[in-house]
């Protein structure tokens, strides 16, 4: 048996890899916690082999609760520290914090195993909002320059479903839709790392609740689509508003995101999860090279043939390899040539 | 007595302006056809006779200025001189450049030429005699002098001086000529050495790729057995559903309508070269046979692709056999059951579906039967996309030979977060199983912020993802799900269950259980 994955079929130079025009549209890929920026920082390594204007097109930032992993990504990189002040500096009872907690001091309990809840990052992603937007702003201009006249770029997210670094989603989410009213026009696409329960530090404890907040952010994520269910008496908006510091609502109108990718490691291994991730990412960066290409022009096709906006949104697309069909066709190659050479010769 | 002499005179360089071709590429007689030697020669000097072109236009002009009737100075002369060296010495740049240019240009040509001919005419010995007759042609001449008249050779009187110039004319005409000749002849060597190498390596290469292709050889036994044909991935819900029987069977049903035509052999040879990377096919340095073996095999997979078209697509050519469209339901039936089950159940709403598009690239056209074959294969009236109405009686298919399946364990996982949702409010310390449920709820409305990224009574959506997982909780509910027996231990009713987790007083969201 071949295994074959799609790096196998990279071109077998690396010099000519390196020449190679991958990127036709800009990108700016946000990860959102320690899994996911460990993925976003794989990403920013394996592209600086890539060309200059390649390069240039790709932005990257970081987003975590802890700050140590401003220590594990590259100097230049943008990092947002989703940290708050010392409690005492804060007014508890403020509409930013009771959206994600009853109280301030709810937080300092707020361990649950080896995870934080989501209100953690959700209280400071609401806090950090001014510094969030203004990454965002200042990485899209950097990928975008608006005076060479590039105004549309794809906005790659990655979270990881089980941590709690998640919990800023929400605000994440409505920072790009507060960015998408501005001279830019973006789709979002989210990259969902569901949790595994061979990579639980405790399988017993920990895993349930890395699967419960799966679920909550997968249903977030549903009711922030338009979905409509049962009566629909809270859901079928696909709006909705985030108070953040100090006091500042925010409405953020969806769509939200063009469509959300369901990512499962291979192997029960991190280094696996992050390669693998990594990599499927790495080719729909690269949307006009190999494998990013082919999946593209086939993402547009579908969404033309969608019957509903929510269909097209949801998970029509997931992130399956075409590996083996490539390999296929190799091998079919390798009969032509060897009948060719074999009747000839 | 008079003396006739029957050596042909040479023809100077505004003499050949007219006879020689300005072929827009002046090497197209390496491609093909019957072009002959005397014609690809006249080619080759046409090319730099054309870059020679301007530097002649700046000498004529600069004679035109020394025309016999006008004033002469000696500075004049004198600038003339320098001018006219000046030009010459372009002349040499120039054709230098045109050189190096056209000896580059045919490597490159030659290397495509050997890689199209490995492929569709391996047999044949390569077209390397038609140009040995160039040989004669490539002589190196002696640049002539050109005289430096002095102030005093030209200031004389306008015949002798309209003698004067013509005869430095022609000099600088007979130099032009040489040059060009010379470079003619530089390029002719560069041909004719690379011919020899093309030649020579075509002969090894011939009996390395019969030896590979043969039986017993390495391509041989690759294209044979079917476990190279078996392609797997590591990841887990990539699935292929094909053996290696039927994706050798299905090859050869490509194969016997694939044709090349001359623009996808000159790309499959562009492909070839370019990954390459400036490593010769031929000469002394040339890549390994397998290692071109296994480009060439990369460039034609990548034509063969495009070649495969919706009319011969991969379901098409495997809708042959009474079984098939049973067959074809029952991988369908397994592709629904694998990972893009899991995923329609968190994702999809309405009737009407897109298609679970996984890496669908062989969609094609077949009998309109199938239709109704894999639809019962679904199960009853359920709308599957990957089949879908298409005109003229046919129906189109996304799917291809690399279905999802995904192993039965990675299909839990939906389970699995409802599970661990439900599980959180039944927790011991919640006081979920002992019967008292206003405790329960008031431990589970304290602590719900634990669940929701946003709890926000006014802003938040918190009552929204409820009305969703109550939605979901009841579909599984209403499809003998068993997980809240399980969990409960048959403690609630089914309706305790849902209205406890979505009571009023829990100020969460007020949804009934309409079959409670």
């Amino acid at each position: 048996m071949v295994t074959q994955t799609g790096r196998d079929f990279d071109g077998p130079r690396a010099v000519n890899a390196k020449l190679a025009n991958r990127i036709a549209s800009p990108s700016v890929v946000i990860g959102l916690g320690s899994t996911s920026c460990q993925i976003t920082r794989r990403l920013d390594e394996v592209s600086s082999a890539w060309s200059f204007s390649d390069r240039k097109s790709l932005g990257f930032l970081y987003m975590d609760t802890r700050e140590a992993t401003r220590g594990e990504i590259s100097r230049s990189s943008r990092f947002i520290p989703l940290t708050l002040p010392h409690f005492s500096n804060l007014r508890d009872m403020r509409p930013w914090i009771t959206e994600c907690v009853p109280e301030l001091k709810n937080l300092s309990l707020s361990r649950e195993g080896a995870l934080g809840t989501l209100a953690n990052a959700g209280v400071a992603g609401r806090f950090n909002y001014g510094n969030l937007r203004g990454h965002i702003d200042a990485t899209i201009e950097q990928v975008c320059p608006y005076y060479e006249g590039v105004t549309y770029l794809r906005v790659h997210v990655i979270a990881f479903l089980g941590g709690g670094t998640v919990g800023a989603l929400p605000v994440l989410l409505a920072a790009l839709a507060e960015a998408r009213g501005t001279s830019y026009n973006f789709s979002v696409v989210l990259h969902l790392v569901l949790p595994q329960r061979g990579m639980s530090r405790d399988p017993e404890t920990t895993y349930p609740l890395q699967l419960r907040n799966a679920y909550s952010t997968l249903q977030f994520l549903r009711a922030a689509s338009g979905i409509e269910v049962g009566k629909g008496e809270h859901t079928g908006k696909d709006s909705y508003n985030v108070t953040v510091y100090p006091d500042k609502i925010i409405n953020a109108p969806g769509p939200h995101f063009d469509v959300a990718l369901l990512h499962r490691s291979p192997k029960d291994s991190l280094p696996v999860q992050r390669v693998h991730v990594a990599r499927i990412l790495e080719g729909l960066v690269a949307d006009a090279w190999g494998t990013g290409q082919d999946w593209w022009a086939r993402y547009h096709e579908t969404m033309r043939e969608a019957n509903n906006n929510a269909d097209a949104r949801f998970g029509s697309i997931s992130s399956r390899e075409v590996g083996l069909l490539e390999g296929f066709f190799v091998q079919t190659a390798k009969q032509y040539l060897q009948n060719q050479w074999r009747t000839q010769l | 007595m008079a003396r006739f002499s029957f050596r042909r005179k040479r023809l100077s360089f505004s003499e050949q302006t007219n006879r020689v071709p300005s072929a827009v590429d002046p090497l197209d007689f390496l491609g093909g056809g019957r072009t002959a030697s005397r014609d690809a020669y006249s080619q080759i000097h046409g090319a730099i006779h054309g870059v020679l072109s301007e530097v002649e236009r700046s000498i004529s002009s600069l004679f035109e200025r020394l025309r016999p009737d006008g004033n002469l100075s000696d500075r004049m002369v004198l600038e003339a001189n320098a001018e006219l060296r000046a030009e010459l010495a372009r002349a040499n740049t120039f054709a230098d450049v045109k050189r190096d240019e056209m000896l580059i240009n045919i490597g490159s040509r030659l290397e495509s030429l050997f890689i199209q001919r490995l492929v569709i005419a391996p047999d044949e010995e390569p077209p390397v005699r038609r140009w040995t007759a160039l040989a004669d042609r490539a002589i190196r001449r002696d640049l002539p002098m050109v005289s430096e008249p002095s102030h005093a050779n030209l200031d004389v009187s306008p015949k002798d001086r309209k003698k004067r110039l013509a005869r430095w004319q022609a000099e600088t005409d007979q130099y032009l000529e040489t040059v060009c000749l010379n470079h003619v002849g530089e390029v002719i060597s560069g041909l004719l050495e690379e011919l020899n190498e093309y030649s020579a390596s075509w002969m090894d290469l011939v009996v390395d790729l019969r030896r590979l292709a043969t039986t017993g050889g390495r391509l041989y036994q690759e294209v044979t057995d079917a476990e190279s044909w078996t392609f797997d991935s590591d990841d887990p819900t990539v699935k292929n559903l094909l053996t290696g029987g039927q994706a050798q069977d299905i090859a050869m049903r490509i194969l016997s309508r694939f044709q090349l035509g001359n623009q996808e052999l000159a790309e499959i040879a562009d492909k070839v070269h370019d990954s390459l990377a400036g490593k010769p096919v031929y000469g002394s340095n040339r890549v390994d046979p397998m290692e071109l073996q296994e480009l060439l095999a990369r460039a034609t997979a990548h034509k063969i692709q495009e070649t495969v078209s919706i009319d011969t697509g991969f379901l098409s050519l495997m809708s042959n056999g009474s079984r098939f469209g049973e067959e074809l339901g029952e991988l369908l039936v397994d592709m629904h059951m694998g990972a893009s089950a899991m995923e329609e159940k968190m994702w999809r709403v309405g009737d009407v579906r897109v298609g679970h598009v996984d890496s669908a690239s062989g969609v094609g056209i077949t009998a309109s039967n199938l239709h109704d074959s894999v639809l019962r294969g679904l199960g009853g009236g359920r709308k599957f996309a990957a089949v879908e109405g298409h005109p003229g009686d046919n129906h189109r298919f996304e799917v291809q030979m690399s279905t999802v399946g995904a192993p039965v364990s990675d299909l839990a996982i939906f389970r699995d977060m409802v599970n661990a949702w439900y599980a959180w409010h039944f927790e011991d310390v919640r006081g979920g199983n002992n019967g008292d449920t206003s405790g329960w709820l008031a431990s589970v409305s304290k602590e719900s912020w634990k669940l929701y990224p946003d709890i926000g009574e006014e802003t938040g959506v918190r009552r929204a993802i409820i009305e969703l997982i109550d939605d979901d909780l009841k579909k599984l509910w209403n499809g003998r799900e068993d997980i809240a027996t399980r969990l409960t231990n048959g403690t609630f009713t089914d309706g305790d269950l849902l209205n406890g987790v979505v009571k009023p007083q829990d100020k969460i969201l007020n949804t009934a259980d309409p079959d409670s």
